[in-house]
């Protein structure tokens, strides 16, 4: 059969070494592309170097489609320091697969030089980079919320950026942004999970054109069923899934379970949390000790279960009836709403960025003031003691996007540059 | 948790001596501590800034997960052993806590101890602690005096050291140690030198040496000059002690330092040691000096007698008749004496800088609130002066205030300071350095003669000297620039050794052979910005045809800058050249080494932090240039990085501080950058070198940047009034704009910086060659402001 693609997909990490959305979302669209016919693909993963051999790079399946590259790179400009492992060792795996497009899943850990080195071996073959968060425009983590009180940021500008780094002089900053925008300029296509990223990256200067939003599919499941109700009980069980640190608010959820009427503290008839989440202990001992002060006030009805492995997800879907999304910053296209969706549960969630792009209030579960303890309990109490208000949000729940479309998506893309596809070279760095 | 964590581990009654503490505490806040010992029933024993400290990397250890490395750092030795002094007798029974009460008003911090007494046997453990810290232990007790004290002394058997040990590790003798030096006043008169009168309690014989230090190099046998008195007793001091009294004549002490250090070597190869400071002035000695006996003040006067017959052979009859007086009065009232030498008139030449061919600045202060000075001259083989006073600079000094006080109090001013350039053509360094004194004339003949604390000679490269004198003479007014600062940085800077014609060019990638324009690029500094031009440049096909030249003019980062530009090459593809110069020699000049090696019909001078907005904007310019009647110079718009204009061409101005001095001004500076409907170029007075456009033959026929200006300043308005002086015209494009990461520029008003001063210093060399020119320009006015390029 004819090939009509050769695709390399290029990550910052590979999910069996490195476990993380990102890395999930690059892998499931190699493998799924693989699949397809006419469609040969390659996955490089950036990795550490850790328990690999010598070289720069390493094999990782069998087949040979699985490849690390061993790189490091800086966190401020996202730069590769070593040139050569661009230049030559880099273009040396692109003169041997000779890919007919490149798309990157991120940028970090292995530089923004790269993307100059596959124009410098041919600028004809288009480069694709999915966006996952706001590396590119902020120097918090690319979180987008300012590094004293946890103020959302609305856009960074040098002045802000130093305000937030007082390190950092404001010039250092639009330097950055020059930089990094003088590799962006060379990408033929944005992928984005949200339409509200798309929007911080075009405020910031990206010309909206070349932006396209494709949600991160996931794969066919057997959605857990509802949680069985006795005689008298009510949808009550609340649960909150992914990584515990402060950007994803748990401390704020915690709070709202302090504020319940003492009424509806757990028992059948009252509220209960589940908490699935790990790397509390890499947090700052005051958020630790903070997490524990109030694990310890509300024992009687929240319980504290650590990590669990994506397989039991859907296990630990069936004992709840709500997934609760309290994070503090924008957030993108949360993985945990579109289990939490897949499996039938309708979500609560902060009432800003890519959350409420998500959930819809009243349609598919309920908005709370980003941050607002106090709002939160109130739609806690709402949510499980409002007569039939779960049976209709859970109708309201649409199905989400299979790996299958989200790849069709990204096809239709590289269908649609031209074989002869040239880049016209005019970066545009204005400041919007 | 608190930001101190304290353990007491061991304390203490030491009886007749008072309580010894040993622990830890650890600080996370970098706060200072008042720390006191709380006894039950006792007032608090102050514990203040005597402790010894000790490494404890146990204690690092356990703060090793929750503390910052910065904390854990400042930890390091954490360890502590504190003694609360304490003559009277505690019992071990009471209740007693370690108290650390934070200066900035914190919350407090406590520790409890319980005491023990040191009588008897230690403890096994108790011992093993004390010898393990047994050089800090006996640290604390020498600070405080009480090693021949009996209760530790057997505290220290009882740790089982040996005598003699402990002298080896303390390397001082106990019977040496009994030894007190002390200084009851040291004064430094003019004139007349150091005199310092004091104790040391021992027989005068077993002094060997005595050693004045200034703890730099100076080190002086003043042995000679010292005179002991009889043993007499005097309250408050060893009953054996001998009274002496010291007079260093100014020829054997080069310079006056505030902080001395006073060492009597001893017969025995022991020492002892004082530091003290001593203060200037005649009066002040005599206030100070009350409370001195008849007999000190006998000796003192026969040890100024002594050294001023020596004086004589100078011919100061003058002086040695008033010394003989104050001999005369001293034996009679002493009090008088120093208001006979110097009376109210004080003085010194702190520095002189030799601005060699063309004269002296001098930096000195005068107290003479009753002018009774007449003149201020320099001195030197085959040379003098004229008077400095009549012309000179005065100067705001308030460390002489502080150092005067209280007779200060009584001044009219605190402008006792001055600075004057004095002109002296043909001078040389070596002979001033040689021969260089000054005089101060007194009315009635009076007269003194002072040599410079500090005389400063360039070697090549005045950059220091420059920077010292701006530090030292603010800028304040027109005339210390115009009369002072000006000539004086100017000779200096035109001294500076020629730099060198020819510098090692470097070629990477394959730059063309015949360019249409080279673009000049000076780095300094910060080489890093050729990345973010190279990351900028590469994909504007302008680069690829154009010459890129890097002058690096730093040769602290010359290699690291070469470095880059190679190991980038194959990344970025931008060819370009890059010359290195061995030594800085300016903005200007490094313009003008790139300019001498260019190859291109057209220059672009071009700043490492202007950046691009889009791609071909310098063929874009070059249209423009070729397109001008009378093309001079070429200048883009630039923005700062929030889009509001930086330059938008410059002209003159002149600010109400410093009436007559032209200084550059910005018009639109900061403004937002408004649509410009008319793109076609627009004449201005001048433009920025940031970002330059001119033929390159023209600006070696007008001999390219002035070098001299100092670091980058004015030379490019310099340059434009000279294209203007050759019949040539100044534009800039509105349509080209670029970024300009310039400093936000600083202001004139307050600012003690010496960049600032240098500045000014190059507005003064502008109005000196441009003055009338400019004026004239700005007269003709109007015409310019409304002109465009066809």
């Amino acid at each position: 059969m004819e090939e009509r693609h050769r695709v390399l997909v290029i990550s910052h990490g590979h999910p069996e070494i490195n476990p993380g959305g990102g890395e999930r979302a690059a892998y499931d669209l190699f493998r799924e592309l693989k699949s397809r016919p006419g469609v040969h693909a390659m996955f490089l993963a950036r990795h550490d170097g850790g328990g690999q051999n010598a070289a720069v790079f390493s094999q990782f399946s069998p087949d040979g489609s699985e490849v690390l590259m061993n790189s490091e790179c800086e966190f401020f400009r996202f730069s590769q320091r070593d040139v050569q492992l661009v230049c030559r060792d880099f273009r040396g795996l692109l003169e041997w697969y000779r890919p007919t497009v490149v798309h990157l899943h991120h940028f970090v850990h292995l530089g923004l030089e790269v993307i100059r080195e596959i124009k410098n071996y041919s600028p004809s073959v288009p480069i694709v980079l999915t966006l996952h968060e706001y590396l590119g425009i902020c120097n918090n983590n690319g979180q987008m919320i300012r590094t004293r009180g946890d103020e959302l940021c609305r856009r960074a500008t040098p002045g802000a950026c130093h305000r937030c780094f007082p390190d950092v002089s404001p010039q250092n900053f639009f330097l950055r942004e020059l930089f990094i925008k003088s590799f962006f300029s060379l990408v033929d296509a944005f992928v984005s999970p949200s339409q509200f990223l798309i929007d911080r990256y075009v405020a910031w200067g990206l010309p909206r054109e070349k932006f396209v939003l494709i949600e991160n599919g996931q794969p066919a499941l057997e959605p857990a069923p509802a949680r069985p109700l006795g005689s008298s009980g009510t949808r009550g069980r609340f649960a909150f899934f992914g990584q515990i640190q402060r950007y994803k608010g748990l401390q704020v959820l915690l709070e709202a379970m302090t504020l319940l009427p003492k009424a509806l503290r757990g028992g059948l008839d009252g509220i209960s949390l589940d908490v699935h989440g790990a790397h509390l202990a890499w947090q700052s001992a005051e958020y630790q000790s903070a997490v524990h002060k109030k694990l310890e006030r509300t024992r009687q009805y929240v319980r504290m279960h650590g990590g669990y492995d994506h397989a039991d997800v859907a296990s630990l879907m069936s004992g709840v009836d709500w997934v609760v999304v309290p994070s503090i910053w924008w957030e993108n296209s949360p993985l945990v709403i579109q289990e939490a969706f897949a499996h039938g549960r309708p979500v609560i969630c902060s009432d800003i960025g890519g959350m409420v792009e998500k959930v819809r209030h009243g349609e598919n579960g309920l908005h709370f003031r980003v941050g607002n303890a106090q709002h939160l309990a109130e739609r806690l109490v709402e949510a499980a003691t409002t007569p039939a208000l779960w049976d209709r949000l859970r109708a309201g729940i649409r199905p989400g996007s299979r790996i299958r479309d989200t790849v069709d998506k990204h096809l239709e893309i590289y269908d649609g540059f031209s074989p002869y596809h040239r880049v016209p070279v005019t970066p545009s760095l204005r400041v919007v | 948790m608190a930001a101190l964590r304290c353990n007491v581990e061991l304390s203490l009654v030491l009886e007749g001596v008072g309580v010894l503490v040993a622990g830890w505490a650890f600080e996370s806040r970098a706060a200072v501590y008042d720390v006191a010992l709380l006894v039950e029933s006792e007032p608090p024993i102050e514990i203040g800034e005597s402790w010894v400290r000790v490494s404890r990397p146990d204690v690092v250890e356990l703060f090793s997960v929750s503390a910052s490395d910065e904390v854990l750092a400042r930890n390091r030795d954490s360890g502590f052993f504190a003694l609360a002094a304490h003559g009277g007798v505690i019992d071990p029974r009471s209740r007693t806590r370690l108290l650390f009460t934070p200066m900035d008003r914190g919350p407090s911090v406590e520790a409890a101890l319980s005491l023990e007494p040191s009588t008897g046997p230690l403890e096994p453990n108790v011992a093993n602690y004390l010898r393990h810290n047994l050089p800090a232990l006996l640290r604390l007790f020498k600070m405080h005096d009480v090693v021949a004290r009996p209760s530790v002394q057997s505290l220290l058997a009882a740790v089982g050291s040996e005598p003699r040990e402990l002298d080896r590790m303390m390397g001082f003798d106990p019977s040496a140690n009994a030894v007190e030096l002390g200084i009851d006043l040291a004064a430094a008169n003019l004139d007349e030198g150091l005199v310092m009168i004091g104790w040391v309690s021992l027989e005068a014989e077993r002094v060997s040496a005595a050693r004045l230090g200034n703890g730099g190099a100076e080190n002086i046998d003043v042995l000679p000059f010292t005179s002991f008195l009889s043993s007499h007793a005097v309250a408050g001091r060893p009953a054996s002690s001998t009274s002496f009294v010291i007079g260093v004549p100014p020829a054997a002490l080069a310079i006056v330092p505030r902080r001395l250090t006073l060492r009597f070597e001893l017969t025995d190869g022991t020492s002892v040691s004082t530091s003290f400071s001593a203060v200037f002035g005649g009066r002040v000695l005599v206030e100070t000096a009350s409370s001195i006996e008849g007999e000190a003040w006998l000796a003192l006067a026969e040890v100024i007698e002594e050294h001023w017959t020596e004086r004589r052979a100078w011919g100061e009859e003058s002086i040695r008749k008033s010394v003989s007086s104050v001999a005369k009065q001293a034996r009679g009232k002493a009090s008088a004496m120093f208001e006979a030498v110097s009376k109210s008139v004080a003085g010194a030449i702190d520095y002189v800088f030799v601005i060699p061919n063309r004269g002296l600045l001098v930096v000195g202060w005068m107290i003479d609130f009753e002018e009774r000075v007449r003149s201020l001259v320099a001195h030197w083989s085959g040379g003098r002066s004229g008077d400095v006073l009549p012309e000179a600079f005065r100067l705001s000094r308030p460390d002489l205030v502080k150092a005067y006080a209280p007779w200060s109090e009584g001044w009219s001013s605190d402008r006792v300071g001055f600075a004057c350039f004095a002109p002296a053509p043909g001078v040389r360094s070596d002979v001033l350095e040689s021969s260089l004194y000054f005089t101060f004339q007194c009315e009635s003949k009076v007269r003194w003669r002072l040599r410079p604390l500090q005389l400063r000679t360039t070697n090549g490269d005045p950059t220091p000297c420059i920077r010292e004198i701006l530090k030292l003479i603010p800028p304040e007014d027109a005339n210390v620039l115009f009369k002072h600062l000006g000539p004086a940085i100017d000779g200096l800077w035109a001294s500076r050794s020629p730099r060198r014609e020819q510098e090692p060019v470097f070629e990477i990638g394959a730059p063309p052979e015949r360019p249409t324009v080279s673009v000049v690029v000076p780095i300094y500094g910060r080489y890093d910005l050729i990345e973010y031009q190279l990351a900028l440049f590469a994909d504007d096909p302008d680069f690829q045809g154009a010459e890129l030249i890097y002058v690096v003019d730093d040769p602290r980062i010359a290699q690291l800058a070469l470095r880059l530009c190679r190991e980038l090459f194959p990344l970025y593809r931008v060819p370009c050249r890059v010359v290195v110069c061995r030594r800085n020699n300016g903005f200007a000049a490094a313009n003008n080494v790139g300019a001498a090696i260019a190859r291109g019909r057209l220059l672009l001078l071009l700043n490492s932090d202007v950046m691009p907005i889009r791609s071909g904007w310098l063929s874009e310019l070059t249209r423009i240039y070729d397109a001008l009647r009378q093309p001079g110079a070429l200048g883009a718009t630039l923005l700062f990085p929030d889009g509001s204009v930086q330059h938008a061409g410059m002209t003159f101005g002149q600010i109400p501080t410093y009436p007559g001095l032209w200084l550059n001004s910005h018009p639109k500076k900061g403004h937002p950058n408004e649509p410009n409907t008319r793109k076609g170029p627009v004449a201005v007075p001048a433009v920025t070198a940031a970002c330059l456009m001119v033929e390159r033959q023209l600006y070696l026929s007008v001999g390219g940047l002035d070098e001299d200006y100092i670091l980058g300043d004015f030379e490019d308005s310099d340059f434009c009034l000279k294209l203007r002086a050759a019949g040539r015209q100044v534009w800039y494009s509105p349509a080209v704009e670029l970024y300009h990461l310039e400093r936000q520029s600083q202001t004139l008003i307050g600012t003690q910086d010496w960049r600032h001063g240098l500045t000014l210093y190059n507005a003064w060399r502008q109005t000196e060659k441009w003055g009338g020119a400019i004026g004239k320009l700005l007269q003709e006015g109007s015409s310019w402001k409304s002109d465009t390029a066809s």
